[in-house]
């Protein structure tokens, strides 16, 4: 069970996010919405213990992310934008080095890192270096990482961007099958990603939550039915005010 | 605690010894180290039981080379976007700043014990004080460790490694050179700050005198620069 209570951050003047407050259970895939600057990587890096809130909480099964930093990390599973990682390594270093980071013994490595390669079809790849990979095998690399110590929440921030549609395909599969077991929370700006994997939209707005509610409830709010529409009509409050 | 720690410092100190870098930059500081030692330290004309003419040059030399060895400890993680990984891992600020710290100064330390032959050679034709040798040996290792750290917490503080060499560079020379406990005496009033200069308790190790506040007054340095660190990476704003 994922809580978050009236977060807010702030960088000097600006108001990166104001009050954000919502709860997740497992099961539950949840796209973040909103345009850019909107403040989707801002919470995402809020949950995934990067950045410290200015006001509010974020508690994860029960431990709370402020006051027990390492113990709530150990239940996230964070895949940055472009996954970034250590380029002179090999794609099975960099999982070890994650595995290892947290605290996943070498008996289990091995079973996790098996299924993992196997679900996200990473084999071929395993003992290659980082740097000679492609953009679609480098994010998959990620998801293995993130996911290696079996976390009970998975983070990612604009997932999907740059993957051809036979990667985007055992991207979506592998989601789903995670969400069994625990919560997904990605940011994306990429409609259709969350048409074929959400069951719940967060719609940020100048860093404030100006929507929570399921894809299809958001299109028929419209009258094109469209969650393109929706996205428009509800975003972009400032350039509305400004025209 | 101090398992996630090992493994930071574990994949740090491998990454120092990929590719040439490491060669390039222990090949500049034993060059360095041996023209000073034998051409201003007159090295061969000298009294050279303690390797006094050696250990005299080091602030100045790991000054200029520590620095350089800590400039990309942060940076490159920033600049990379591996920052973001490396902080969303179930491990404290501290146990990663310590990994990297250990990682840079156990690097710095290898480079020092590259100039052990020295002492060696200079043993098969005279006679070495070697508890002295040994003494300016610890002399220097804490220097690498009091100025890995300050390196290391400028690293943490910006995104360009030639910024942050050249920062780091002034305030370590700034260290050698400027005695901080006249200025604090008249500014803040703090009276009881050890008198001796910077150089003065290094050069304590190099007449092979070991006493307690000159450890203390690296330690403090040390200890200073780490939490710095940590503070930096904990209030960095992304």
């Amino acid at each position: 069970m994922l809580n978050v209570k009236e977060l807010s951050r702030n960088f000097g003047a600006l108001k990166a996010l104001s009050e954000i407050s919502f709860t997740a259970g497992q099961g539950e895939i949840i796209s973040i919405l909103g345009p850019n600057g909107a403040g989707k990587t801002t919470l995402l890096r809020l949950l995934s213990g990067i950045l410290a809130p200015d006001k509010g909480k974020i508690v994860i099964d029960g431990i709370n992310l402020a006051e027990n930093r390492v113990g709530a990390l150990r239940l996230i599973g964070y895949i940055p934008e472009n996954s970034p990682m250590y380029d002179e390594m090999s794609a099975c270093e960099f999982i070890r080095y994650a595995a290892e980071l947290r605290g996943v013994s070498t008996s289990l490595f091995r079973s996790r890192l098996d299924a993992l390669t196997f679900g996200l079809e990473l084999s071929d790849v395993l003992s290659r270096k980082i740097a000679g990979l492609s953009k679609g095998y480098r994010h998959r690399i990620g998801i293995a990482a993130a996911l290696i110590h079996s976390p009970k929440v998975l983070i990612m921030d604009e997932p999907s961007e740059g993957l051809d549609p036979t990667q985007k395909h055992i991207f979506r599969r592998f989601i789903k099958d995670f969400s069994a077991k625990g919560i997904v929370l990605m940011s994306t700006h990429i409609l259709e990603d969350v048409e074929a994997l959400a069951g719940r939209i967060l719609l940020i707005d100048e860093g404030r939550l100006v929507c929570d509610t399921t894809p299809s409830r958001l299109r028929y709010q419209m009258p094109d039915r469209d969650l393109f529409s929706a996205f428009r009509s509800l975003t972009g409050s400032k350039k509305k005010r400004e025209m | 605690m101090f398992s996630p720690t090992r493994i930071i410092f574990q994949k740090e100190l491998r990454e120092y010894f990929d590719g040439m870098v490491s060669v390039f930059i222990f090949a500049i500081y034993i060059s360095i180290s041996l023209i000073a030692a034998f051409y201003f330290g007159r090295f061969l004309q000298t009294d050279s039981r303690a390797l006094e003419a050696f250990f005299r040059f080091q602030p100045e030399i790991l000054a200029m080379i520590v620095p350089a060895i800590c400039m990309r400890v942060w940076t490159d993680e920033y600049r990379t976007g591996t920052a973001e990984f490396i902080l969303s891992q179930p491990v404290s600020y501290l146990n990663i700043v310590l990994g990297k710290f250990f990682a840079a100064t156990v690097f710095g330390i290898i480079m020092l014990l590259l100039t052990l032959p020295l002492a060696v050679f200079t043993g098969f034709y005279a006679d070495v004080a070697w508890l002295n040798v040994l003494s300016g040996y610890i002399g220097c290792i804490l220097l690498i460790c009091a100025f890995s750290a300050v390196s290391c917490a400028v690293s943490a503080l910006s995104e360009r490694p030639l910024i942050t060499y050249l920062v780091s560079f002034f305030i370590v020379w700034g260290l050698v050179y400027l005695n901080p406990a006249p200025l604090t005496a008249a500014v803040f009033g703090i009276r009881h700050l050890p008198a001796e200069s910077f150089m003065a308790h290094y050069l304590n190790f190099v007449s092979g005198q070991i006493n307690l506040a000159s450890v203390l007054y690296f330690s403090v340095l040390t200890i200073a620069g780490l939490w710095i660190n940590t503070c930096a990476v904990g209030s960095r704003k992304y």
